[in-house]
């Protein structure tokens, strides 16, 4: 498990680390590529912004939509936190 | 000595669990994962991973490389390489903490905590996580067999059989027929095998073989994505593709490899290439463990993966009964996360972690062309429940389907990453 600052200390960091792990599936262990775009290292608000739109008012069958409908906003910042402090080339 | 999990750690998150695993010393948790397919080989990257280093980790597979069955029809299209679908274990086995052996399980013990190997070694494990894929029934069609099968080839397992797939579709000649014998419910990839008519169909078109055709014999009356593909075959292959459900066929009799001939109630029929993909079941290793049940299949626990049948056991991918979840390679990588998690959980003393599920399927009806259907799944009443997800529409614009198309070729390489990086 990685180390990363969360408000909810252990408990939330397991859980951030399975929501993180789902991220990977599409967007690769160290973020995506060509037409799934990479997150690993962006901006933690940036992240948190897109989640949000995805969440309240993504398009219609899109991918991240569906991931987003089910992100509590305690889940939305730590996942941006968790992402924001990867590295392509240290995704783990 | 036995691994016991530490009452002080139970309190504890995973992280301070595995320090206190870890500077205890002696006897680190074993966990021993079985497969080393999309299933066995993202539980193993991440058991690796989320273990820190505190476990043994250990992942038992015969071959020395995994070829994907997704996107292997793209390679019967002509679209990719059959290399490009071939992977290997040398960056997971570079991971520490994780070991590959590479044997080919004959049992399993769960009363001894043992996996057999066919050399006579044999591991011993404190949590196992088993994902053997699924078995082909050849009895489901009479006539079939694994020999019927080098002429009649099913391709459902990639490999060697896709390549022969692949030889007889480039030989079939125009004019010529194509017969598909389709599966029962449940079975690997849903969209899979209308997927692969939509890519036969594909190459013909490109080769030229405009009078050749592909029937499909359906023991199902509807199937994955029903509406898209068979406007996709309307409208890209008109006249090429023909879906006959039992109303129409009337009963699959049977093959006769010998003859190429296919019997249904309705007709015998001799055919330039027969793909039969039979019914399917859990992998043997699973079934001769007693974990499966009268479906064939092995029921789990919603919220972490675990054998209906033993608490030390985890299920999963294909040969699991995963309630809305598809068979598929995405829905075997999100129960591989969600059972290494479990089985971490469970070796250090930690709280269990709220089970994730998800899974997306792009299928391609042209180069240009693709569709797909998504879920996201939660535990749900003791099943595993669609809590979102949609089909993609018919009728939809050219531009978002071109869309699709990318963003599947990206999907391939990241879920690659995510498995055997």
């Amino acid at each position: 498990m990685p180390s990363y600052a969360t408000a909810g200390g252990e408990e939330a960091s397991d859980r951030t680390a399975a929501l993180a792990a789902r991220c990977a599936a599409c967007h690769g262990p160290g973020g995506g590529r060509g037409a799934i775009p990479a997150i690993a290292g962006l901006p933690a608000r940036e992240i948190a912004d897109k989640l949000r739109f995805f969440r309240d008012a993504g398009p219609k069958r899109d991918v991240m939509t569906t991931r987003a409908s089910r992100l509590s906003d305690a889940d939305i910042d730590a996942l941006a936190n968790y992402f924001a402090s990867r590295t392509p080339d240290r995704p783990d | 000595m036995a691994f016991r999990p530490s009452r002080r750690a139970v309190v504890a998150g995973l992280s301070s669990a595995l320090a206190a695993v870890s500077a205890r010393g002696a006897a680190r948790p074993r966990l021993v994962i079985v497969g080393g397919g999309v299933g066995g080989a993202t539980a193993a990257r991440y058991a690796a991973i989320w273990g820190r280093g505190a476990l043994d980790v250990a992942m038992v597979e015969p071959s020395e490389t995994y070829a994907t069955c997704f996107f292997s029809n793209l390679y019967l299209g002509g679209l990719r390489s059959f290399d490009s679908l071939v992977h290997d274990y040398e960056a997971l086995a570079r991971r520490p903490g994780l070991r590959i052996v590479r044997g080919f399980v004959e049992r399993i013990d769960r009363e001894r905590k043992l996996v057999a190997l066919s050399d006579g070694s044999s591991l011993a494990y404190d949590r196992l996580i088993l994902s053997p894929g699924i078995d082909l029934d050849f009895g489901s069609v009479p006539g079939y067999s694994d020999v019927a099968a080098e002429v009649m080839p099913h391709a459902w397992k990639a490999g060697p059989q896709t390549k022969l797939l692949k030889a007889r579709l480039d030989a079939v000649p125009d004019g010529g027929l194509i017969v598909m014998i389709a599966p029962p419910n449940p079975y690997r990839c849903p969209p899979g095998p209308y997927e692969r008519v939509s890519m036969m169909a594909h190459a013909l078109q490109a080769a030229g073989k405009r009078k050749t055709r592909i029937v499909v014999l359906d023991p199902k009356d509807k199937f994955s994505k029903m509406g898209l593909f068979q406007e996709g075959w309307d409208r890209r292959y008109p006249g090429v593709v023909e879906w006959q459900d039992p109303t129409i066929h009337g009963g699959i009799k049977g093959v006769d490899a010998a003859t190429m001939t296919v019997a249904t109630d309705f007709e015998e029929r001799r055919a330039d290439l027969v793909n039969v993909i039979p019914a399917q079941r859990a992998g043997r290793i699973a079934r001769d463990a007693g974990l499966a049940d009268a479906t064939g299949y092995c029921p789990i626990d919603a919220s972490s993966m675990r054998s209906a049948a033993d608490a030390s056991v985890f299920v999963i991918g294909d040969a699991c009964i995963a309630g809305d979840m598809p068979k598929s390679g995405f829905a075997a990588n999100s129960q591989a996360k969600v059972a290494a998690l479990a089985a971490l959980a469970d070796l250090v003393g930690a709280p269990p972690t709220p089970a994730y599920y998800e899974s997306t399927c792009w299928s391609l009806l042209t180069p240009t062309d693709c569709v797909k259907v998504d879920g996201v799944y939660e535990a749900r009443g003791g099943r595993i429940k669609e809590v979102a997800g949609f089909v993609s529409d018919t009728g939809e614009a050219d531009e978002r389907r071109r869309r699709n198309v990318d963003e599947a070729q990206a999907w391939y390489d990241a879920m690659i990453a995510d498995v055997f990086g």
